[in-house]
């Protein structure tokens, strides 16, 4: 007879569908003879099957998080598609005319694509005014003697103004893309607030209340008192004697939401730090998001932007 | 030497439930699970989203419980829309119909089909873990749930040894095991 742990560990292979197809025959057989064992293994069937249908929830739940990301790409691809005049995306201008969140963020895509059309526009003046740079070299030095100096300076100035206007475009950008303020607006999400009533509910009121205010802070932009408010939250959720999923939840979205807070604050260094523990925890809902946010951190705008 | 390496070696990965990977997954299947479901006639685009998460559900399910195992007998993205095919033909009260494809029907198991079912059972588990108390509360979520190894849960709670985390492990599924 193997000592318990064993095969209580056989059991939940069995029942869990990992044991090898021979040694799965070999159990059958002992069970066909054996009552006691017959007994104990049929006790844990409803709990292992149990754990996997909450595996499976908990994994239909991360699913909808995933969507929640897709939705924002889909939404913004459609923004493009629509200011582009691509047609099927009539729905977008619809909804902005009804809803002022969704407007601003159509008339900042607006800009963005403008500033990236007049970015173009200039690289190819450049590039044509190369094209007749190299052409105007080709003609014959006793034509071109006269007028050289005149011609010198206009190249001249025909080259800079673009690269000058390239230049300043560029710094608009990054500061309206990548500065500190920019970088938490573009990550941050403001989850549904709202009261969960549950078998805790006192000390779950409590944390979803102080849930609440953290992300007012945030969300108006009070950066100094999110953090404060962030911390105290996490320190509280690890605390507290409430389900492990809501727990978990509390916890990394206030990891998260502190990273930011932190970045707004203009705290750089104490957000890195943030953003690499979060990047590193494999089991941490956030980890893509800090991922992209230290790539945005570390972006050649970025650099601009400071 | 299989055919299908590359997939068996992401099934390999898929099988221990982590949900990075099943995220990459995601990614990757979403896009060509629609189109697909869409040029069969799925033309509502929420509707195609809710049959691609169900699959996946069923996916999950049947990697991480090696209801699908070595050696594949097709590419894990057809695995997957067999899988869409079946619960499309069957919420419509139909045998699936002979679309023009190579993309055999997977079965699926009807307890995993069974929201109803499933929602129970997840509920079953909470109520227990909400009674276990700690440390087994913790140790039990952190071992199904978050999927840390046996090594990474002795770390991570401070026990002195892989060994140890197993008994707990052990004694704290007990434990549950006699409060149903």
């Amino acid at each position: 007879m193997p000592d318990e742990l064993v095969l209580l560990e056989q059991i939940e292979r069995y029942h869990t569908g990992v044991m090898e197809p021979t040694e799965r025959t070999e159990w059958e057989q002992t069970l066909a003879t054996d009552d006691a064992l017959r007994a104990e293994t049929a006790s844990f069937e409803p709990l292992f099957h149990s754990w996997q249908a909450l595996r499976n929830q908990t994994f239909g739940q991360a699913m909808l998080a995933w969507e929640t990301e897709w939705e924002a790409v889909e939404e913004t691809e459609a923004i493009e598609h629509w200011l582009s005049g691509h047609p099927g995306h009539d729905w977008v201008g619809n909804k902005a005319k009804t809803n002022p969140g969704f407007a601003s963020k159509v008339e900042q895509q607006r800009q963005l694509l403008d500033g990236f059309s007049a970015a173009r526009g200039q690289n190819f003046q450049k590039e044509m005014q190369s094209w007749e740079d190299s052409g105007a070299a080709q003609t014959p030095a006793s034509a071109s003697a006269t007028i050289r100096p005149m011609w010198r300076r206009w190249a001249v100035a025909a080259v800079i103004t673009p690269l000058l206007i390239v230049v300043a475009a560029a710094y608009w950008y990054a500061g309206r893309y990548y500065s500190n303020d920019a970088l938490v607006a573009q990550f941050y999400q403001q989850p549904s607030l709202g009261n969960t009533m549950s078998a805790e509910a006192p000390l779950m009121d409590q944390l979803t209340q102080a849930f609440n205010t953290a992300h007012d802070q945030l969300y108006n932009s009070h950066y100094d008192a999110a953090i404060t408010a962030f911390e105290k939250l996490s320190i509280s959720a690890k605390a507290a004697s409430i389900d492990d999923l809501s727990k978990q939840y509390f916890i990394q979205n206030a990891e998260w939401s502190l990273a930011l807070a932190q970045l707004g604050a203009g705290k750089s260094d104490s957000a890195q730090a943030t953003l690499r523990l979060i990047a590193e925890n494999p089991n941490h809902a956030y980890k893509q998001q800090a991922i992209d946010l230290q790539r945005n951190l570390q972006a050649f705008f970025r650099k601009l932007a400071k | 030497m299989s055919n299908y390496q590359q997939d068996e070696e992401k099934l390999k990965r898929l099988q221990t439930g982590n949900h990075a990977d099943w995220k990459q997954a995601y990614d990757e299947w979403r896009a060509p699970f629609l189109l697909y479901f869409h040029q069969h006639g799925v033309a509502e685009r929420e509707q195609a989203l809710t049959l691609f998460q169900d699959a996946m559900v069923v996916m999950f399910h049947n990697i991480t419980t090696r209801k699908l195992d070595t050696p594949l007998q097709s590419e894990l993205r057809t695995y997957l829309f067999g899988i869409g095919k079946r619960l499309y033909w069957r919420s419509k009260g139909q045998a699936a119909k002979a679309w023009n494809d190579d993309i055999p029907e997977t079965p699926v198991a009807p307890e995993v089909e069974d929201k109803e079912e499933q929602r129970h059972r997840a509920d079953l588990v909470r109520r227990l873990l909400s009674q276990i108390g700690e440390p087994c509360r913790t140790v039990l979520d952190m071992f199904y749930l978050r999927g840390y190894s046996m090594e990474a849960l002795a770390e991570e709670l401070e026990l002195p040894s892989e060994g140890a985390a197993r008994k707990k492990k052990f004694d704290c599924l007990k434990k549950m095991r006699d409060l149903l």
